[in-house]
């Protein structure tokens, strides 16, 4: 146990890595549903550039402060965007807990997002880490604020399938 | 465009076509407008902040910098090349120091349609990649895309349109004194 990091009982850590596991998993299915409902009935989701959140630059790539703005997204990506066919691979490093605010517990987690082109090309897309505020609803844990923070503001090309 | 073609500005009013003109002008692209609706359409709306209507207004400036507003964000785009096949492009974000609190909020959310994620221009990037891969296979033979067509650059009063894309070439091609005999200006 990290010095200072509260306890938890096993049942909730293994609770927190299932959703950490789920949250991956299901966008690289691709099933946005199921993603979505990861997420809870009021919800926030950016993505920012190391860069900006280290100088206190609210500007993101994405920048969704409520869930229908993040409903917008994923029905855009299905039926308006244009974008590169790729598969995506999420690796999520175990979720840290960091602490509690309220209702909520802070978690942190470094992630690598992999795709994989049509023409057999797998290249590193991104790294980062993620800083989320975890709720429990009734139907389980739920993120109600996701902060994609990324290693770097350097996006290649497009990002289009959510981190 | 300036007088030489080198630079050039894209810009759109706000409210300038009805649903029908849209409608109309679109139909026959086969461009379907009337099924999808927004959960929080603040996205797209426009907060008229000056006198001018203009909702899209984009300052390109030979050879590497680009002001953009589209609806409310604003940005400043740096174009740096990174060798004969990649470019860089530098978008920083921006909104004035007295803007009230719901402004900056509605510019970040704004800035959702621009950038490399943008709703928008997410494609852009890709766009120009297919094009270049598309036009490099053959080593000993040349390719040609007429891109912005051919003939006299001007300019037109539709924003569909890369003529202005001659416009760069053209004066890159005269800095760098390569260009071919009775070259368009």
């Amino acid at each position: 146990m990290t010095s200072g990091a509260p306890d938890g009982s096993a049942r909730d850590r293994f609770a927190l890595y299932d959703l950490f596991a789920a949250y991956g998993a299901l966008i690289d299915a691709p099933e946005f549903d199921a993603w979505l409902a990861l997420f809870a009935a009021t919800c926030t989701y950016h993505i920012v550039p190391r860069e900006n959140y280290e100088r206190g630059l609210p500007a993101g790539l994405v920048y969704c402060d409520s869930r229908g703005m993040l409903e917008d997204r994923i029905r855009a990506l299905r039926e308006a965007n244009k974008y590169n066919i790729h598969t995506d691979r999420h690796l999520i490093g175990l979720p840290r807990l960091m602490g509690e605010e309220r209702d909520a517990k802070l978690v942190e987690a470094p992630f690598a997002v992999y795709q994989t082109d049509q023409e057999g090309e797998t290249r590193l897309f991104a790294t980062g880490l993620y800083r989320d505020r975890i709720v429990v609803e009734a139907s389980g844990l739920r993120f109600r604020d996701k902060l994609v923070l990324l290693d770097t503001f350097a996006v290649p090309s497009l990002l289009a399938t959510p981190l | 465009m300036d007088a030489r073609h080198r630079h050039n500005i894209t810009w759109a009013e706000a409210e300038s076509d009805t649903a029908e003109l849209a409608q109309e002008a679109y139909g026959a692209a086969r461009v379907r407008s009337n099924y999808l609706s927004l959960r929080e359409p603040e996205l797209v709306r426009f907060r008229r902040e000056r006198a001018d209507p203009l909702n899209i207004a984009i300052t390109s400036v030979f050879p590497s910098a680009v002001f953009v507003q589209i609806s409310n964000s604003l940005a400043v785009r740096q174009i740096r090349p990174r060798g004969i096949d990649e470019v860089e492009i530098f978008q920083t974000m921006l909104g004035y120091a007295d803007d009230p609190l719901d402004l900056t909020q509605h510019r970040l959310r704004q800035a959702n349609l621009v950038g490399p994620a943008g709703l928008v221009s997410m494609e852009d990037g890709e766009a120009i990649e297919i094009a270049h891969r598309a036009s490099k296979p053959d080593h000993d033979s040349t390719t040609v895309i007429e891109l912005g067509g051919a003939g006299a650059i001007s300019d037109r009063d539709y924003r569909v349109t890369d003529v202005p894309l001659r416009g760069f070439w053209s004066y890159y091609a005269e800095l760098l004194g390569i260009e071919p005999d009775g070259a368009v200006r």
